[in-house]
Parts: C-alpha cells; structure tokens; sequence
C-alpha cells in the first residue's frame, strides 16, 4: 500500500497559466474545495464498496493514487476497474440501482459530498474511452467542447486553445490544415488523441484512462503511450489496462483488482518483479485471468 | 510511504516465461479433436450427396437460397452427424427450387417498378388530352368550375367539354402544401420530445408502453382520426385555441396569416393538427430507434466532460441523428401530403379558394379528387375526370419534388463520413 507524497508542490498547469492562477480565477464563482482540490490533486479510495442493485461489484477497496504519476489498475475482465474510474468521476450515478458505501476523495474533497456539483467534478475529472468517441463535430469544435461547454474562456479563444492542445497531443502537424473536417475521417490512433486532446483542453487535475489503447495499432499505442508519460509531470492519471507490458511501461504505481477486491497496490516494479499476494504472483505471471 | 517507483520502467518484451507455456499446453488439446473431424468429413462426405439428393425438394421448396441450405444442413445432422454438411448443400445447388429462385426473385424486384409505371402511364394517359387544353393556368387559376352537365358539349382545340368548364388546381395545390407543412411543424418538434423521452429519460417498461401507444396511433385508420377532427378535435379548437392566437398575435404582415376569424372548427388549422397526429408516429417511432443507434461511448464522452443533458443533446445526440430525422420528416410529409380522407372530414372542402388565414375552410389534391370523384362520372365527355387524373398527377409530382429534396438535404448535410455540426 502505498502513501501519496504529503504536501508535494502544485503542478502547474492550465494554459499557460499556473495552477495557482486558475484555482484564483475559479475561486470567484465556485465552492471554496475548489483551491485546496488544486494544492492536493490525488484520488483517495477508503472503505468503498460498490454495487449495482443486488450485485456487489467492489468490496472494501481501499487505495491511494499519488499525485502526479500513471497509476495502472490491472486484474481480469469483470473485476471492478472500469466500476472504480467511474466511481472517482461519477459516471455510475446514471446507472439505475447504484450504491456507494466508503469514500473517495479527489484531494480532500469526497465526491458525492453534498454540495459537489458532478459537473464541476467532472471538468476536474477528464475521462478517455477504450474507443475513440470523437463527437459529431469538427476537429477544433471536438477540442474545445468542454471549454465551451464550461464556459472556460471567451469565445475568441477557441482557435488558440484548439491549437494548444493539438500541439501538446502531437496531432497539430496532422490537422493543422483540416481543422473544420469531421474526426471521422481521421486514423483511430488520431482519433484517440483528438479525444485526450479535449480532455486536457478543460485543464483536469486527474485524468482516468479506460483501456486507452486497446483498441489502437503498436504505432498509435506508443504515441499515446509516450504522451502519458509526459503529461505524468503535472497530472494524476487512473489508467485502466488489460497490457500488462503497458503496465510496466508507463505506470508508476499498480493495483490489481481481482473479483472486486483490490488485492494488491504498490511501485509497479514493486508488484511486478516481487508481488506479496499469491493471486498477483499468478495473475502477473499469467496463470490466471 | 512514498512511491519511489517512477523511474523504474521495465523494457517491453520482457514477458515471464509462464505465459506461453500456458498457451502451449492448450493447444495440444484442441488439435487431436480437430483432426478426427477433418478426416470424418473427408470418409462419410463422399456418399453424402447420393443420398441427400432426393431429400433436397421437401426441405428446401419453400425457402430462398440460404433457407434451403439451412435445411439441408438440419437433415444432414439427423443422419450422418453432419461432418458432410457443406459438401451436401453444395451440391443442391442446382436443385429445382434453385432453378426458379433467380426468375422468381427477378419478378419481385420488377413489380415495385411495373407498379410505379403502371399508375403513372395510367394517370398519364387519362389526363394528357386535358394538360394541354388546362395549360398553365391549370396552377394558377382559383375557379373550379365544371361547366354546365345538362348541355351539349363543345369541342376545343380537339377536346370535348361541358360547357364553361374550367379548372384551376391553385386552392388545392396551396391547400395540401399548406396544410402538411403546418403538420410538419407541429409533429417534428413534439415527435424529437417524445423520442428523447422514451431512449433516454424513462424505464423501460414505461418507453415500451409508451412505445405501444405510439404503434396504437399509427395504425388507428384515418377515417377515426378525421371522425375525431371533426367532432371534438375542431370545435375545441374553434372555441379555445384559435381565438387565444387571434388575440396575442400583432398586426405584422407575415403573421398576419394567424390572424381572421375563428371560424367554426373546419379549415387549415384543424387540417394541420390532425395531420400531426397522423404522422407523428411515424417521425417518433423512427426518430425513437434512431436514438437507440447512437453509440453509448460518445454520450457518455459528453457526460464525463461535465456537460449537461441539454449540452450533450445538442452537442453529440442530436448531430448524430440528424439526417436521420431529415428522413423521417419526409416519410411524415409524404403521408400528410397524400393523406385523403382525414383531411376531406375536417378541411371543409371549399373549392374555389386559396386560405389567407390559418382558420379557413380550404381543401386538398387528395380530398379533392376523393369528394369531387362521383361528380366526375356524370361528365358525359370525361373531361372531369381527366382534370382529377391531371391533379392525381400533380400530387405524384409534389412528393417527387419532396424526396427529391430530401435527399439533397440529406447529402448536403451528410457530405463527410458522420454529420459535422457547429457544436453547442
């Protein structure tokens, strides 16, 4: 079990602008949680037992996931970890006969607070798909939805925004001309980074990776691969993955969930090369899942 | 405890060894159980076509190509297992229901084809002598005058009529565009609202029978709805709704349309909304199983980057959609434009008249030619009928240009690979 880093520095990030910044200009119109939220940008799981009607899907997981790294949930299909991402951004309040028992906390703020507007959580909650989900609109308009939707900046913005985040993704080059194209027309792998891109467009401080390249060719899956591990210096991300290789890869922590139970979590070195439960030893080396 | 791990990345490649030793001692189990089958079907699929020869006619006589070879694999089963299954079907391909499936098909093809020649030809050719003789005045004049029956006909320029008849179709060519675009107005925004409701807001056993009402609705025959227009539906408006408009709309020129007397329920308005009802099932039903097409993943994109209900529709569900609904407004309009019986109940069928006002009596193509058709018999020269036939024509002609339309909007909106929208 591992402990995030206590009063680890604010990363900067934003546009252009330190975190600092935007937690000042936030502070004007939104709860006061929201400028601590940006001083400690980890995600805490304690006690938490999820379930859907009769099904109990997780039990009393408990984890931490340090600020500012890759965190890697690995365990066989159906064991709880896309359940996890969508508890942190609550996705699953949509799901008819969902129950929640425990906490999780992004910073020091519970997510189902009273109080806590899922919407608002949810910009400071970026969340990318298995399948690209570009929406049916064009490149630039895809990039800043979020932005236009949170009314992050003015109007006159957008272009610069667009381009910024094209930029940070390495998708500028390749769209630069076509900006105003459907995304339809455009690679998976291109596809899938247009969708990072407007997921970091909003300025989240976690990011939750739902098998982000499970769906993507080698080339696109190092590229997506490599723009985590530079985003990895200023944001917490969650990634959900079934490429254990990946895994070792990209994540700084592990956790491996196995029928619902958060089994095991620490340095991914740590649960790869020398794992302490019996059930990691054999999921890791193969013999289950 | 601090994680100190972020630096220790593994290469790639470096997969324990335990992974394909697993992989390895699977597949020794499939492989003897594949290779008896291989040879089996090899052994008993020689003799099998000499006796599944004679067994093909009962299994296979009434089905099409691949019904026929489903069956001859369900009695290929029965007696030898069905290791020789493919062999067998194989050779029924040249069977005698296989002779006459290519004919028979080609038949069912050509008959929507002959049934669109046929009914044109025919109104065609009824009407050909009258187009010339109506010309153009045919879309322009507003008197509908069948001339004097009792009289003895005269002869113009080759065609004999009554006396003083003269024809013109513009009340009814304005009534039935009218009419339907009011219909269209009013049923696509309420058909969107119920279709939304029904994929994405309520339980499923409420939408289904929500969705059951809907199927209700569109089969109730038109002659009930038109029954409805004119006893309850008419007079309520007559009353409560049209005199409400008439007083809260200012004197401005175009909606000076909205303005005039209430009248007594019969008319353009009354027209509108009962053609609404008519072909709202149809855009919501369409619209509802449109809806349940758009992918799961990209709503719940919008939803995970915080945006509202309305945000998401507008952004992701509705773009989506959108050509599809195009289409289904125009199989609405489609309906509305022809729909004959309804409309001759509550229309008032008042020819010689173009409506200036939302609440005039008015009437249609359809109507028209529906209410006018006994009268046309007793015109000894025909030439009655032949004008219907002309209007027939124009009606086919109305919904041609419609489709047409539609499918240059739908291509227009559709240019790249999924709709492009502005965004929210």
């Amino acid at each position: 079990m591992s402990r995030p880093t206590a009063d680890r520095p604010p990363a900067t990030r934003g546009y252009g602008t330190s975190a600092a910044a935007v937690g000042a200009e936030q502070s004007a119109n939104s709860t006061p949680g929201a400028v601590a939220l940006a001083l400690r940008p980890a995600v805490r799981m304690t006690d938490l037992s999820v379930g859907f009607g009769a099904t109990t899907v997780l039990q009393d997981v408990t984890v931490d996931f340090p600020p500012n790294s890759v965190n890697a949930l690995i365990g066989p299909t159906g064991c709880g970890k896309s359940t996890v991402l969508r508890t942190i951004n609550r996705m699953n309040d949509q799901v008819r006969g969902y129950w929640r028992r425990g906490s999780v906390r992004v910073g020091d703020d519970d997510v189902e607070a009273a109080g806590v507007d899922p919407l608002a959580l949810r910009r400071r909650v970026g969340m990318v798909f298995q399948r690209p989900n570009p929406f049916p609109m064009s490149i630039k308009d895809n990039v800043v939805a979020g932005v236009r939707a949170h009314r992050l900046a003015p109007r006159r913005d957008f272009a610069g925004i667009a381009e910024h985040h094209l930029c940070q993704v390495g998708l500028w080059s390749a769209v630069a001309g076509r900006l105003d194209d459907s995304p339809f027309r455009l690679s998976g792998g291109q596809q899938q980074l247009l969708c990072l891109a407007r997921a970091l467009a909003v300025g989240p401080e976690v990011l939750l990776l739902d098998e982000p390249t499970s769906s993507l060719d080698p080339i696109s899956t190092e590229m997506v691969e490599d723009l985590l591990l530079k985003l990895s210096g200023d944001l917490t991300m969650v990634m959900v993955t079934h490429n254990l290789a990946q895994a070792r890869r990209v994540s700084a922590t592990t956790t491996f969930f196995y029928n619902g139970r958060m089994v095991e979590s620490g340095a991914t070195a740590q649960v790869f090369d020398s794992p302490t439960e019996p059930e990691t030893v054999s999921y890791v080396s193969g013999r289950i899942g | 405890m601090p994680v100190a791990g972020l630096g220790t990345l593994v290469p790639p490649g470096t997969r324990p060894a335990p992974t394909t030793s697993i992989e390895q001692g699977a597949s020794p189990v499939e492989v003897p159980a594949a290779v008896p089958t291989g040879s089996g079907d090899g052994t008993s699929g020689g003799p099998a076509p000499s006796t599944g020869g004679p067994a093909v006619p009962g299994g296979g006589s009434g089905g099409t190509g691949s019904g026929g070879s489903s069956g001859g694999g369900a009695s290929g089963d029965g007696r030898s297992g069905g290791v020789g299954r493919s062999r067998r079907s194989a050779g029924r391909r040249f069977g005698v229901a296989e002779r006459w499936t290519r004919p028979v098909l080609a038949v069912c093809a050509l008959v929507p084809l002959l049934a669109l020649v046929a009914v044109v030809a025919a109104l065609l050719v009824k009407a050909w002598p009258v187009i010339a003789y109506n010309g153009f005045g045919f879309f322009t004049h507003v008197a509908w005058r069948p001339g004097s029956q009792y009289a003895q006909p005269v002869v113009t320029g080759g065609v004999a009529h009554p006396p003083g008849a003269s024809f013109g179709a513009l009340p009814l060519i304005a009534g039935t565009v009218e009419s339907s675009f009011i219909a269209l107005l009013l049923a696509v925004p309420v058909a969107i609202g119920t279709a939304l409701v029904v994929v994405e807001k309520l339980p499923p056993r409420l939408s289904g029978s929500i969705g059951l009402c809907l199927e209700v609705l569109a089969g109730v025959p038109s002659v009930v709805i038109g029954l409805w227009g004119a006893l309850a539906l008419g007079p309520f408006l007559a009353h409560h709704v049209s005199p409400f408009i008439v007083g809260h709309i200012p004197d401005v020129p175009v909606l000076r349309f909205l303005k005039g007397s209430p009248g007594y329920g019969e008319g353009l308005l009354t027209s509108g909304v009962v053609l609404a009802v008519m072909i709202l099932p149809i855009i919501a039903a369409t619209t509802r199983d449109l809806l349940r097409q758009v992918p799961r993943d990209t709503v719940d994109g919008a939803v995970a980057l915080g945006m509202t209900d309305a945000e998401s529709l507008r952004a992701v569900t509705l773009p989506w959609v959108r050509t599809g609904i195009i289409g289904a407004s125009v199989l609405g309009l489609g309906r509305a434009l022809g729909e004959t019986m309804a409309v001759a109940m509550v229309s008032g069928a008042v020819l010689g008249a173009v409506p200036h006002n939302l609440y005039q009596t008015m009437t249609t193509i359809a109507a028209t030619i529906v209410s006018q058709l006994d009268s046309a018999f007793t015109d000894a020269t025909g030439f009655f009928l032949r004008t219907l036939a002309e209007a027939g024509l124009v009606l086919v002609v109305i919904t041609l240009l419609v489709n047409v339309g539609a499918r240059m909007l739908v291509r227009r909106v559709a240019s790249t690979a999924l709709p492009v929208g502005r965004g929210i």
